[in-house]
């Protein structure tokens, strides 16, 4: 694990300030991203937890300035070693994607051609970014794919991707992306699709990345198992919106949003006796574009109060680089004062 | 409202007919398609009324302009007339009463025969598959007139005969469209899950598989329709078609190339109506696809701007 | 009078795969190959292990949703495996399974009521109006308000979709339930919910429950006793408390020890396997596992170990526990 008292006033490798990014649909604009700060010190993992419609997913294709057509970042910065990507033109971006950011997929099989070897296309990149002859990038692909533990690497240079299993796939889609020594590694629920002792073996792969090229990772995931596995720092997402930021060992100890808390006790876990029933967060997650008014969270929270219903929550600091989002937090007075004002505004609207 | 009540039943939602009606009006293309269909559908069933002198011959008159638009006519007929001097109005009407008819009966045939075979083909595959494809390939390396020449000859010409050719040849687009979509289908979990419960092929295959393929038909109903009209005038410019003096879309049109020149309006009018079914039929056939696929939403009053 | 609700025994199945061209020989895959178990009434038996292992074709072959090539399987006596056609669709009553992906074990063009009505109109049970009272009484057991059933499937989200689909498997009072992964394609807040929803109609109704899953958190809350699956073979069945604990077989082990710790500050106890599974078409010969085991001795390559019987009530199969004759 990485020094935490080294980082504090260190300035984070990625700095996302205030983010917001919205979707043009049929039934008007959609919110997937709303307001997301976040920071990816050097040489830290940091996940993103949440479930499907959370936006988790929209922020680092926000992040890679890769979304769909669309979708659109409204406002917001996405600061990369103090520089805007926001502000970039296309061409600097491309170049940026390869250098200095990398992205892997859920669906290994997305980011490689079927069309041609594993080695054409590892060749192609190594040689895109630092041009050398055909011959020395093919040996650099080869040590390249030894090190993320493929056992014969000149035999899986020669073969196609849909020849490979989704494992050994990932394995290559992490070659491909360490292989310009990015600064920032992007990892988009690459595990998901993967069986529990292939995983471990990919997350083994990615804490070393980590620990030999000091890359920070933005890790995604809907598992808190794997966040637990291999993160640093943590943050909760629901609805478009982080909740909760945390060190990884204090989320999992004292959570501090309720989305965060009934998370934790929801899950099945392996060392525990049975409880029957599970508690369980009742209601269904809001579909994009569905959010409620006031705390995103209240329709299914257990301690929701009257100003929930009304305003969003501020963000709270609990302690450096801690903070939620939760009306609970605050004290009695600023509630009161948030639900005049909300009345307040209410009667100005009407 | 928070979203947890979204799900509340519209329970004053309108079914039916009057749900089609209403969802119908919204959408404005579908709208005039339909209301284009409804009037050509409407002339055609009035066609019977125009009878005796409007369909005589007149030499004296023949090849007149249009009097809509040429003030040097004689005859008086509104559309014109052809070579031999026969008001061309009356004889667009009947002849789009006959088109109509032999498209749709050939359509008809087509698509009950195509679907069927298309569907027992992908569901059942192995050998009838097998079979029923090998036609499927023999018909397609034939030529569709020397075909039509054959089974002409064979049955000799007339509507309902014209119909039967166009309709046995026309199959192929629906048997192929539909066992793919079949073979798409059958895939589907929702397929295994009617296994699991029990229920039986017949059942899978017209309850669970069939409605699905309802879209697939539609546009090929849509696509075919045209063509079948355009075939039928293929062959009664061959002499196989429906056999003169009963006027077609086709015929008319066929017979007019001679006298092009001189007589713009034997191919405009035809041309259009041709045209109008054609292009209404797919709007329609568009919108029918939409309105019965549960996955689109279908607005049954307006959108708020 | 002790009968198990389920028997299967030496249940195989294998598919024969042609090359597109025909370029090589036709290859078979041996999906599953022997497997033998039982399942009493209101037990969960549950099925684990990774892609590809064979616990879903297991599930289908049970369920004689595909052909098991050689084997029987039992269900309350009768022999489903040899049952005629009518025969078992009458069987498929008490038979039923649960998806996986509620998304599409739903026929989009069909209402609810009627989905989940379908089962007792295809065996003659109810019709009509009678029907969709069951439906709806169903429906409302397993959660969801009666007006559901106007809807069309799509209406709902994967946890809604997947009680209409236990409702829907419910409705014929089955004895036997297959479920297949029927948590994992749902969002994790959700999941808690389906987990206790079966949990709950699982003591209503009595029911034998088959859980195939490869999520071991999931497996540990519902299941009475575990099986753990490699290369279309058991290689250990042990009650719960037991493979919790102490996992005999050295892939059980493994497995255990992949999945991701609770909390960050639990110590790390991972068994890393070497390579990925050998392909089905071309199992090793021996013991299956034993490609990347780090126990394997010269013996488990040329021996095939069966399951035998171990310390309190689990079975395992591995030379490690019952050392090959002649080798003592």
């Amino acid at each position: 694990m990485s020094d935490k008292n080294a980082t504090i006033d260190d300035t984070p490798l990625l700095s996302v300030r205030d983010l917001s990014t919205v979707f043009r649909t049929d039934r008007g604009p959609v919110y997937a991203v709303n307001g997301v700060s976040i920071d990816v010190p050097r040489g830290e993992i940091v996940g993103i937890i949440g479930e499907s419609g959370s936006g988790k997913s929209q922020l680092c294709l926000s992040v890679m300035r890769l979304l769909a057509e669309s979708g659109r970042v409204t406002s917001g910065s996405v600061l990369l070693n103090g520089r805007d990507l926001l502000c970039l033109a296309d061409r600097e971006m491309r170049a940026v994607r390869g250098e200095e950011i990398a992205m892997i997929f859920q669906e290994p099989s997305v980011g490689l051609d079927p069309l041609f070897t594993v080695g054409q296309q590892l060749v192609e990149t190594i040689r895109r970014h630092r041009p050398q002859p055909v011959r020395l990038a093919r040996e650099h692909a080869a040590q390249l794919l030894a090190s993320v533990g493929i056992a014969r690497p000149t035999m899986i240079l020669d073969e196609y991707p849909q020849k490979l299993s989704g494992g050994m796939c990932q394995r290559v889609m992490i070659a491909l992306a360490l292989s310009c020594e990015p600064q920032l590694l992007i990892a988009d629920e690459p595990t998901t699709a993967l069986d529990v002792t292939v995983q471990a073996q990919i997350l083994d792969l990615l804490l070393k990345a980590r620990d030999d090229h000091g890359s920070s990772i933005l890790f995604v995931t809907h598992d808190l198992g794997v966040i637990a596995e291999i993160c640093d720092h943590v943050a909760v997402m629901y609805a478009g919106q982080i909740v909760e930021r945390s060190p990884v060992d204090q989320l999992f100890d004292a959570p501090q949003h309720p989305y965060t808390r009934a998370l934790l006790r929801s899950r099945p876990l392996l060392s525990d006796a049975r409880v029957h029933p599970l508690p369980t967060i009742p209601g269904q997650v809001p579909r994009p574009g569905e959010q409620p008014q006031g705390c995103p969270f209240h329709p299914r929270c257990p301690d929701a109060m009257s100003i929930c219903h009304m305003a969003p929550p501020p963000v709270h600091r609990v302690a450096p680089r801690r903070d939620a989002r939760c009306w609970l937090l605050e004290s009695e007075a600023d509630r009161a004062q948030a639900s005049e004002g909300t009345a307040y505004e209410g009667e100005n609207n009407e | 409202m928070g979203p947890m009540n979204t799900h509340v039943p519209h329970t004053t939602e309108p079914h039916g007919a009057q749900h089609y009606l209403l969802a119908t009006r919204y959408n404005r293309s579908a709208l005039v398609a339909h209301l284009v269909l409804a009037g050509i559908v409407c002339a055609a069933l009035l066609a019977p009324l125009v009878r005796g002198p409007a369909l005589a011959q007149r030499l004296s008159v023949s090849l007149d302009p249009p009097a809509l638009f040429s003030a040097s006519s004689q005859s008086g007929a509104l559309l014109g007339t052809d070579s031999l001097g026969r008001d061309l109005g009356a004889r667009l009407l009947l002849a789009t009463r006959v088109s109509l008819a032999v498209g749709g009966l050939a359509v008809a045939v087509a698509c009950v025969v195509g679907t069927v075979l298309g569907l027992l083909c992908g569901y059942l595959m192995g050998w009838f598959d097998n079979l029923v494809m090998r036609v499927v390939d023999a018909l397609l390396s034939l030529p569709f007139v020397v075909l039509a020449i054959a089974i002409v000859a064979a049955i000799g010409p007339g509507l309902v005969n014209v119909a039967m050719v166009l309709g046995l040849t026309g199959w192929i687009t629906f048997a192929k469209l539909v066992r793919g979509e079949v073979l798409r289908i059958r895939q589907q979990p929702f397929v295994e899950a009617a296994r699991c419960v029990g229920c039986s092929h017949l059942r899978i295959l017209f309850l669970h598989i069939a409605p699905h393929v309802l879209g697939i038909v539609l546009v090929g109903i849509t696509l075919t329709f045209g063509q079948m009209i355009i075939a039928e005038a293929t062959l009664s410019f061959l002499g196989l078609g429906i056999p003169p003096p009963t006027p077609t879309l086709g015929g008319i049109l066929a017979g007019a190339q001679e006298t092009f020149f001189a007589a713009w309006w034997l191919v405009a009018f035809p041309g259009v109506i041709l045209m109008a079914i054609v292009l209404s039929v797919n709007v329609v056939g568009d919108w029918l696809r939409d309105y019965f696929d549960p996955h689109v939403p279908i607005p049954v009053v307006r959108r708020e701007r | 009078m002790n009968r198990p609700l389920l028997e299967v025994e030496d249940l195989a199945t294998h598919f024969t795969v042609s090359h597109p061209f025909g370029l090589s020989r036709r290859a078979v895959v041996r999906a599953v190959d022997g497997v033998s178990f039982s399942l009493a009434e209101g037990e969960t038996f549950a099925l684990v292990g990774e892609s590809g292992c064979g616990k879903t074709t297991t599930g289908r072959s049970v369920l004689r949703l595909i052909e098991p090539t050689r084997g029987t399987v039992r269900l309350d006596g009768t022999d489903v495996t040899q049952a005629s056609k009518p025969v078992l669709r009458a069987l498929r009553r008490s038979m039923q399974l649960v998806f996986q992906d509620p998304y599409g074990s739903l026929n989009p063009r069909m209402t609810v009521g009627r989905l989940v009505a379908e089962p007792l109109v295809v065996h003659g049970l109810a019709s009509g109006r009678e029907a969709g009272e069951r439906a709806r009484e169903l429906l409302s057991r397993c959660g969801l308000a009666p007006w559901v059933a106007d809807r069309h499937p799509h209406a709902f989200s994967g946890g809604q979709r997947q009680r209409i689909v236990i409702a829907r498997a419910l409705i014929t009072d089955p004895q036997l339930l297959v479920a297949d992964e029927p948590v994992s394609a749902l969002d994790v807040s959700i999941q808690s919910q389906i987990i206790n929803l079966m949990i709950d109609v699982q003591k209503q109704f009595g029911l034998g429950f088959l859980l195939i899953s490869h999520d071991l958190g999931v497996v540990r809350h519902m299941a009475d006793r575990v099986a753990v699956m490699y290369l279309g073979r058991l290689v250990e069945v042990a009650p719960r408390q037991e493979f919790f604990s102490q996992p005999l077989h050295p892939y059980s082990q493994a497995l255990l020890s992949a999945v991701p710790r609770e909390h960050p500050q639990l110590p790390k106890t991972r068994i890393a396997l070497a390579g990925e599974p050998p392909s089905p078409t071309d199992p090793p010969p021996g013991c299956p596992f034993h490609t990347r085991c780090p126990h394997a001795m010269p013996v488990c390559s040329r021996v095939t170990p069966q399951l035998r019987p171990a310390a309190s009530g689990r079975t395992v199969a591995c030379h490690l526990h019952h050392p090959p004759e002649g080798l003592e």
